[in-house]
């Protein structure tokens, strides 16, 4: 059931080139996406990483038209060849849900409280299907199915607080794939759930990549994008950083902060890691970027040049990119 | 002169919250903590893992005494918790304290770093000198990375991560003997959260505070713990030093939350196995019979559905309730990391 658009297959599914957006505030103008540029395939699986104010969530939010009113957009967002930036919300709307579809952190808050399972499901497939109600719920049933829902028919008259954190994620997941998109994007999808339910929910998103959809998975998690990314980009400030195939990245970071991320994050299986490791300082305030290179205050490798002009995102080898001065090709400092 | 007592001993310690029934129906009763044991060094940091609901929460409270425990007892270097006088409670309070999940809420808005770091003084060493109470106040924050002009800012000035460390150093004026962190560093972003891991390390070393950590996220709890507990509906699974716990888990729910945290390396992730647990989380409404983990765990037989399975010894400092460990550890089964 692939899904790829059909003029042509060799035009990316989502094409985002000098995507910027901007929030104005009291305080000044927070430069929250700032110019980024990816494309993306038929049953591709983008994760992008970066901690709080990276602008890994907003790069969403803009693909998605979900942005306030204080916040400007610039640049292009092709999907399935068609320009999303300025598209009349009622034709935004047709795509949403339908071809494409968003996934959020907390699935209490992207359920209605006061609808059963049934109508949320259902909704989307009359909107956007006109089926009639028992075709919907016939519909409705059947996406339960797909992820996995126990007793999916009792599970259907149900309201999402009888659910749990689990449950309601899949439900969340159901609705997103129930018109069958042909993006899905993902914010931090498993963040707010156990462990053991977030392995599960990365299966099942896994499974609708196999499916055919293409995904977006936004993350700080770097263990998840390991587990189900074919490509990773790491976001820093509201710039890509770095990108390339997670493998590449992940053997062979060039990027001191994706360096340090790697460096910085416990894992089950190495040795007790040095701390000392660990990236100094904070995340920056989007509002006082310094000049140049936003994590040169950060960087052990900062030099002059870095905090002056700000490094652009230069190529290498294949589908890699990394945006520093310094970046050291081939080497990992210890 | 006395044999090297244990700075806190939990014995059988269950804590139960009644909760209004339905209409006709009994009153129903919450099993939050069942029957959970152990003994805290001093000096040593023991994490307690667990997904939510399984109690770990409640257990970090309830040695505080901030929660009454329904049965059983908690002794603070062996004087009995609930038995002691609110005089006594007072003293135990200065030796004692808890480090929260959500640096900003836990930290009053209205008041300066230097008067939250400082309010412990004032409460416990009321006739301390001013110029003393304002060194003491630097030496502190200085110690947990913090800058001096910090005394006369407000929280939210500071991030996460800065937050985190003025909870920390409002933790450790009174030169406590044992911090309770609760999930401290789980709202914090990875870079930050490895500071701080650091940070809570580097000072219960130097100054032999003990740690009772309690956090969801294994990989942090491995950072930092000597020993683990791990929780599930309220009961302990297994307890274990590090070393065995995360080479050689025994439990079968230990197991599984191991195998279920994705490794940050693609070519790791591609060759594991994972064990899978059928089914939802129980009620702790309404606990199973026998093993309260059977009905979700894959090597349940049906003894395990009428019997509970005591604490076993395996070693001097490992310990594990499930039937059937040992056939688990001789089979084929076992967690990959």
């Amino acid at each position: 059931m692939s899904q790829s658009t059909p003029e042509n297959t060799s035009v990316p599914l989502l094409a985002v080139s000098q995507l910027s957006t901007r929030f104005r505030t009291p305080g000044g103008v927070v430069p929250a996406v700032d110019d980024i540029s990816f494309s993306l395939c038929s049953g591709e699986t983008l994760g992008i990483v970066g901690e709080s104010g990276s602008g890994k969530s907003q790069t969403l939010f803009s693909i998605m038209g979900l942005l306030p009113p204080t916040a400007e957009t610039s640049g292009s967002i092709r999907f399935e060849g068609k320009e999303l930036l300025g598209l009349p919300p009622a034709e935004l709307n047709k795509l949403r849900g339908e071809r494409l579809a968003l996934v959020f952190q907390d699935p209490m808050t992207a359920l209605n409280p006061y609808l059963t399972v049934e109508r949320q499901l259902s909704e989307v497939v009359q909107y956007h299907h006109g089926l009639s109600r028992p075709a919907a719920r016939a519909e409705a049933l059947t996406a339960l199915r797909r992820v996995h829902i126990p007793e999916a028919e009792r599970q259907l008259d149900r309201y999402p607080h009888q659910l749990s954190g689990g449950m309601r994620q899949r439900v969340v997941i159901a609705m997103a794939m129930i018109a069958n998109p042909s993006l899905l994007l993902a914010d931090e999808p498993t963040t707010a759930l156990d462990v053991t339910i977030q392995a599960e929910i990365l299966d099942l998103l896994a499974e609708q990549r196999e499916a055919g959809a293409a995904i977006v998975l936004v993350t700080h998690d770097l263990g998840v994008v390991a587990r189900l990314c074919d490509r990773v980009m790491v976001m820093y400030a509201g710039k890509v950083v770095e990108e390339g195939r997670t493998s590449d990245v992940f053997r062979n970071p060039r990027h001191p902060y994706t360096q340090g991320l790697l460096a910085a994050i416990p894992r089950l299986d190495d040795d007790i890691h040095d701390p000392r490791k660990a990236i100094d300082g904070q995340p920056p305030d989007l509002l006082e970027l310094p000049p140049g290179c936003a994590f040169a205050p950060r960087c052990p490798l900062a030099g002059p040049d870095c905090r002056v002009t700000a490094p652009v995102l230069v190529p290498h080898g294949e589908l890699g990119a990394v945006a520093c001065h310094h970046a050291n090709p081939g080497v990992r400092p210890s | 002169m006395t044999p090297p007592s244990p700075l806190l001993r939990v014995e059988n310690l269950s804590v139960r919250f009644p909760i209004p029934g339905e209409m006709w129906g009994a009153k129903a009763v919450v099993h939050a903590v069942e029957d959970v044991s152990f003994d805290l060094a001093p000096g040593e940091t023991l994490g307690i893992v667990g997904e939510s609901g399984c109690g770990k929460s409640t257990l970090g409270r309830t040695v505080l005494n901030l929660i009454p425990a329904t049965l059983g007892r908690v002794f603070w270097q062996g004087r009995h918790l609930a038995a002691a006088t609110a005089r006594e409670q007072r003293l135990m309070r200065r030796e004692m304290t808890m480090i929260f999940q959500d640096p900003l809420a836990s930290l009053n808005p209205r008041m300066t770093v230097g008067s939250l770091v400082g309010e412990p003084l004032d409460i416990f060493e009321p006739s301390l000198a001013r110029d003393e109470r304002r060194r003491r106040i630097a030496a502190v924050l200085e110690r947990v990375g913090l800058p001096p002009d910090a005394v006369a800012r407000y929280p939210h000035q500071f991030s996460g991560g800065q937050c985190q460390r003025i909870g920390i150093a409002r933790a450790l004026i009174l030169k406590p003997k044992m911090i309770v962190c609760d999930e401290a560093v789980s709202a914090l972003d990875v870079s930050v959260q490895a500071q701080i891991v650091a940070l809570l390390g580097e000072l219960s070393r130097e100054m032999g505070v003990s740690l009772l950590f309690i956090s969801h996220n294994l990989a942090v709890v491995r950072q930092i713990s000597d020993r683990i507990m791990v929780l599930y509906l309220g009961r302990v699974m297994e307890i274990a030093d590090r070393q065995s716990l995360y080479h050689a888990p025994r439990h079968p729910y230990t197991q599984a939350l191991l195998s279920a945290v994705p490794v940050p390396d693609p070519e790791i992730e591609r060759q594991r196995q994972r064990i899978h647990l059928v089914g939802e989380l129980p009620s702790p409404l309404n606990p199973p019979s026998g093993c309260v983990f059977h009905t979700r765990c894959p090597f349940a037989s049906e003894r395990c559905q009428r019997e509970m399975p005591a604490l076993a010894a395996i070693d001097a400092l490992h310990t594990v309730a499930c039937h059937h460990w040992q056939e688990i550890a001789e089979g084929r089964h076992r967690a990959t990391t």
